[in-house]
């Protein structure tokens, strides 16, 4: 044997250089050789490949691009469509209202009247803002719109962030000149302020100890202004700030202390809250702010969460102050979930750890507005105001750093747990809940506030009690929310099970507290509610939360209870029911779910009769399935029969209802199946003679030319034909001379890519058939030939019908792997087919998910060819192109063959350089070794 | 009267566009937009209807019925930024089903469509539709980040992408058709990869402003 290695190769580089060279970091004198290397290396370009491959893009199906090649006829359709239904909600035509420009060109492309050059400056999560100059009072606005919000949330919204800023008249508060309405679109018309905001200042880097000092004092004073009118901010954060030029400056200068400092203003209150007069200016915890700038006890993590008031408006101001001297927010994580959870749990870095010259008092007092306890900040904004005019003025302030021990005490504290990192979800899925609570509170109050005056305020009464009406209707809506945001949490799949299981129980607890309302509930909320009870329960049916679903969906009891009568609620306990019977599946407690179907089956069909039984008839089905796989096949038969009955009794025996049809022909199809002869198969028996017959009765009964039912006898033949075929190859030859009739029934305008793919599938199980009985009369393989050229034939005339090209491609393959063992050669000839079928696919998106693994297959069946052939060269050079294309996981194992194969083939140099390509540690890597030892040992044995 | 802006002021470019759905779910729909969102979505919601095997005009009609409930439901349908897209979809499918329901109680409804509607009812139904149509809106999202990214490289380093990342074609061959190495190549797909993934976070964390 030859064990000197190759010199036309030369060691293949480790994956971190590779790396490297993908990410162009190599010298050039490092880069020249491997580059060269990797030029003739296919296991270096396979590695590259997969290296690629870690960056992950989602599937691209150009052809459903925008302009994408539509068929004439859906095209045309299309287009008659857009002119029939209006679109969604009004447009307001070119220059008559709020559209925004098109082009950043500062072109004016709408106008309001009384405003000129009207500009887009920005848009929010609450509101879009416009420039625009007012030429009757010579001065610029800024124009605020809400295009987010609709209807009656809008309107309050609008007076609400207008009476506010209305009632606030400080020189360190945004102006309101007044409020607009065009065409049913409220607007806020504020003072312009000429020198952007604070965010934008601070993105040029840290600001003057100084600036940020008086920034801070002046929205202090703000603040006092704002907590005194009993109004909490609850959203500061720097873009809420804007910098008004000091006069004759065009932009803020910050090369010291020397230049005049702009003028702060506090602006954007549209999460603000206000509280009657008197009452306590608290609020029980809600997510609502930038996370940012958010006060631990906003986050509904901290403990103890709850109350937020005017101290959490003292905490962002210390985080902006935080943020003008270092640059960046208290808190920064890698997300929005990351963030919360730091400021949750941690108080942030020490200021005069990232600026040594800020001097220690400025540090305290920003640090004490950033405690974590809202206890232990400063009591009120006027202190916070006086210390940092005390700093400005050189004498002493009145806050005190941490001691020793409070500081070893949130040392302590800084260790984030398992649970706090769930809890930070929760409080982000509480964020929809207690937003949808905040919302109507805030709308009742301006409904009352409203009907004081009822001249001028009637219509928008109405049209606010309209929607307050509709909100309060679903108030239980908030816990849909709640679940729905549950639902997108699980959905990330980024969460372990313990979290998931945590998610779930917590967010139970809360439908818990809820479920006694239910008794108590007005009949038009326990529809609603029940709803919601019905989403929340298949929620947890979806994340196999199946002992926690079954429980909860006996809430539903408390509803019925109260409405024995209600008609409303009965599809929400059939569905109840239904799922019961799925989920006591699951724990396979089959009796029990069984006991349900038969209830079920007892009942009288209620009134949406047929649409009930379909439903119940799936149910059944999959129930007597899975009855059947765990070998009661008795009671499945039984409850097939109870439920065929129940098809009958309802609608003549073959009903027209397409979704009932289908179902009742798929439940008889069950029924025949499941009586399909048990015993040792004969062949000849009366019990096996009785059921063909059966089965010959049902593909022969008269049935209308519905092209989706000839389908289902399709499918069903399909089904059946390898089934029969393990045990009597005869009977299965009937039914494959069956199916062969309903493929020749399928129209040939729909579905000739559904008529060439079964043909070639029942050509290829006629094949195997015939090998098993010897049927001289059937000539198999040029049933196979026929039908495969008439797939190929197909394809050449619809080079676009890409999935019927992957689904002959699979067929082929298929049939290569069968072909493998007796005819070597003919496996050969049809992998080769399929490689080609699928080549003109290279270069084309389309290939990008299933056709590469067919790809990959395909060349493996080549591959696999090759060698029973006696062609290893061959063999090896497909295996090589396995290895290029296959995926991250499994290219190791390809690595693995490509050892074998080379040792198989005596090349030892190629079979380590092969053993190089393995990335991982692994099974791999062991078994690659052991190969090449066990072939080393091997070549010192005695010939 | 024409009055110059003199006043130099440091505001974020504008968002100029925006996302078809995103563009549904503002108030700033024009008739080309709406189009443009039919073509586009149109597709999605047919193929959804003939996976049920209903027939071509079956399938059309039930298409045009759904897309009328959800240009009613989105013009009435109160627009959360908080929430995902997905999740909103699904709210906005529900309530076409709820809508149905209720103008079926009336007996405001023809006969035919009755089992596809039902479908809409049923969950995997229905999030088998939001799937395709959030899919249809990743694809959206797709392409815009690989336009502005196509803009940004050498054609050759695109093309290089193009044919090794969509196109899976082996190294060599895409070598050949770029005139790089293989080596480059590669290199080249791996830039415009991360260029695009990174663009695509950047679209999907604006929430559909682009």
């Amino acid at each position: 044997m030859d064990l000197t290695p190759s010199e036309t190769r030369t060691d293949c580089p480790d994956a971190a250089l590779l790396r490297q060279l993908l990410e162009s970091a190599l010298p050039e004198s490092r880069r020249t050789g491997l580059e060269a290397h990797v030029e003739t290396c296919v296991g270096c370009q396979g590695r590259l490949e997969a290296l690629c491959q870690e960056v992950s893009l989602p599937h691209l199906q150009p052809a459903r691009l925008g302009g994408a090649p539509l068929d004439t006829a859906t095209a045309d359709w299309i287009e008659k469509v857009q002119r029939e239904i209006t679109p969604p909600r009004f447009w307001i035509g070119p220059g008559a209202g709020m559209m925004p420009p098109e082009s950043s060109d500062g072109e004016e492309t709408f106008t309001i009247p009384g405003f000129e050059h009207l500009e887009l400056i920005g848009r929010g999560g609450s509101g879009t803002v416009y420039r625009a100059w007012q030429p009757e009072l010579k001065r610029w606005v800024a124009l605020k719109t809400f295009p987010a919000l609709q209807g009656g949330e809008r309107t309050a919204r609008v007076l609400r962030e207008a009476r506010i800023l209305g009632r606030l008249q400080h020189p360190h508060v945004v102006r309101i000149h007044g409020l607009g309405e065009l065409q049913g679109q409220p607007y806020l018309v504020m003072e312009w302020i000429t020198g952007g905001s604070l965010h934008e200042r601070i993105r040029q880097g840290p600001l003057p100890i100084r600036e940020a000092t008086q920034i801070a004092l002046q929205v202090a004073t703000a603040l006092e202004a704002v907590h005194a009118l009993g109004i909490v901010h609850r959203d500061l954060k720097p873009a809420n700030i804007l910098l008004e030029s000091p006069p004759g400056e065009t932009q803020a200068e910050h090369n010291g202390n020397s230049a005049p400092s702009p003028t702060a203003r506090l602006t954007d209150f549209s999460v603000a809250f206000e509280e009657d007069p008197g009452g306590p200016l608290s609020r029980t915890g809600m997510v609502i702010g930038t996370p940012d700038y958010m006060a631990p006890e906003q986050t509904g993590l901290a403990s103890p969460s709850g109350m937020i008031g005017p101290p959490a408006d003292i905490y962002g101001l210390g985080a902006v102050l935080y943020a003008c001297l270092t640059g960046q927010p208290p808190h920064r994580g890698e997300s929005a979930l990351a963030t919360l959870q730091l400021v949750a749990t941690r108080e942030p870095a020490p200021l005069r750890s990232l600026r040594r010259e800020i001097p220690p008092d400025l540090a305290t007092i920003a640090q004490k507005c950033l405690r974590s306890k809202p206890a232990d900040r400063y009591r009120s904004a006027g202190e916070l105001a006086d210390d940092l005019r005390n700093f400005l003025a050189g004498r002493p302030i009145t806050a005190r750093p941490y001691s020793l021990a409070e500081r070893a005490w949130h040392w302590a504290r800084r260790r984030p747990g398992q649970a706090l990192a769930v809890g930070m979800l929760l409080g982000l899925a509480l964020l929809a809940g207690a937003g949808g609570l905040y919302h109507l509170r805030q709308m009742e109050h301006v409904v009352q506030q409203l009907e004081r005056r009822t001249t001028e305020a009637e219509r928008a009464t109405a049209a606010l009690q309209s929607s307050l009406l509709e909100t309060r209707h679903s108030q239980w809506g908030v816990l849909q929310q709640l679940n729905l945001k549950a639902a997108s949490l699980l959905r990330t799949g980024q969460m372990s099970r313990e979290e998931q299981r945590w998610l779930i129980e917590t967010t139970r607890r809360h439908f818990q507290s809820r479920v006694r309302e239910l008794d108590r509930s007005e009949e038009d909320h326990a529809v609603d509610r029940a709803t919601a009870l019905d989403r929340w329960c298949q929620l947890e049916e979806q994340h196999g939360f199946v002992s926690e679903a079954l429980a909860d969906g006996q809430w539903l009891d408390q509803v019925t209870r109260r409405f024995p009568t209600l008609t409303k609620l009965r599809p929400l306990v059939r569905r109840r029911d239904l799922r019961r019977v799925r989920l006591l599946g699951r724990l396979r407690q089959w009796d029990e779910a069984t006991r349900q179907v038969d209830l079920l089956l007892d009942q009288e069909p209620g009134l949406a009769d047929e649409a009930d039984v379909v439903d119940l008839a799936a149910t059944v089905r999959q129930h007597a399935r899975s009855l059947a796989e765990a070998g009661m096949t008795a009671t499945a038969r039984r409850l097939v029969d109870r439920a065929l009955t129940r098809c009958v009794g309802l609608s003549d025996p073959s009903p027209h209802e397409p979704a009932l049809a289908g179902e009742w022909l798929e439940l008889r199809w069950l029924g025949i199946e499941l009586r399909m002869p048990t015993g040792s198969p004969t062949g000849e028996s009366p019990e096996e003679a009785e059921w063909l017959q059966a089965v010959r009765d049902l593909f022969a009964e008269p049935r209308t030319n519905d092209p989706a039912k000839h389908l289902v006898f399709v499918h069903v033949a399909q089904r059946l034909v390898p089934l029969t075929a393990r045990r009597s190859p005869q009977m299965a030859a009937e039914l494959s001379g069956l199916w062969g009739r309903e493929i020749d029934r399928l129209s040939t305008t729909f579905g000739q890519d559904e008529r060439v793919v079964q043909w070639l599938d029942w050509a290829d199980h006629r094949g195997r058939l015939a090998s098993q009985t010897s049927d001289g009369s059937a000539s198999p393989v040029l049933d196979w030939e026929g039908a495969r050229d008439g797939a190929l034939h197909f394809l050449a005339q619809h080079p676009d019908d890409l999935p019927t090209r992957q689904r002959v491609s699979a067929l082929l393959i298929r049939r290569s792997q069968d072909q493998l063992t007796h005819d070597p050669a003919a496996a050969l000839a049809e992998a080769q087919r399929a490689i080609e079928l699928l080549t003109p696919l290279a270069g084309r998106a389309e290939l990008a998910a299933g056709s590469t693994t067919q790809w990959i297959e395909a060349h493996r069946r080549v591959a696999a060819a090759s060698r029973a052939l006696g062609r290893l060269g061959e063999a090896r050079a497909s295996l090589e192109q396995v290895y290029a294309l296959a995926d991250r996981d499994s290219r190791d194992a390809v690595a693995v063959e490509l050892v074998a194969l080379s040792l198989s083939m005596g090349d030892r140099s190629r079979a380590e350089q092969a053993a190089g390509w393995i990335l991982d540690d692994g099974p791999a890597r062991t078994e690659a070794n052991r190969l090449l030892q066990a072939d080393s040992s091997a070549a010192f044995e005695p010939r | 009267m024409k009055t110059s802006i003199t006043t130099s002021i440091t505001t974020p470019a504008p968002p100029t566009s925006l996302t078809l759905m995103a563009k549904m779910q503002s108030q700033q729909v024009q008739p080309d937009d709406w189009r443009r969102f039919l073509q586009v979505y149109t597709p999605a919601i047919l193929d959804w209807c003939r996976s049920y095997h209903l027939q071509d005009a079956d399938a059309r009609d039930m298409t045009q019925e759904v897309l009328l409930r959800i240009s009613r439901c989105l013009a009435e349908f109160e627009y959360d930024p908080g929430k995902s897209f997905r999740g909103w979809l699904r709210t906005i499918l529900h309530r076409c089903w709820c809508d149905w329901q209720k103008s079926s109680e009336l007996g405001g409804t023809g006969s035919g469509d009755t089992a596809i509607w039902r479908l809409l009812g049923e969950v995997p139904a229905r999030e088998d539709l939001a799937r395709r149509l959030d899919q249809q809106y990743d694809q959206e999202l797709l392409g815009i980040a690989m336009e502005r990214i196509r803009a940004r490289v050498a054609p050759q380093t695109w093309q290089a992408f193009e044919l090794l990342a969509l196109g899976h074609i082996p190294g060599t061959e895409a070598a050949r058709r770029t005139g790089m190495n293989v080596a480059s190549t590669f290199a080249a797909r791996s830039k415009v990869q991360r260029l695009v993934r990174e663009e695509l976070d950047r679209l999907r964390e604006r929430d559909g402003w682009i």
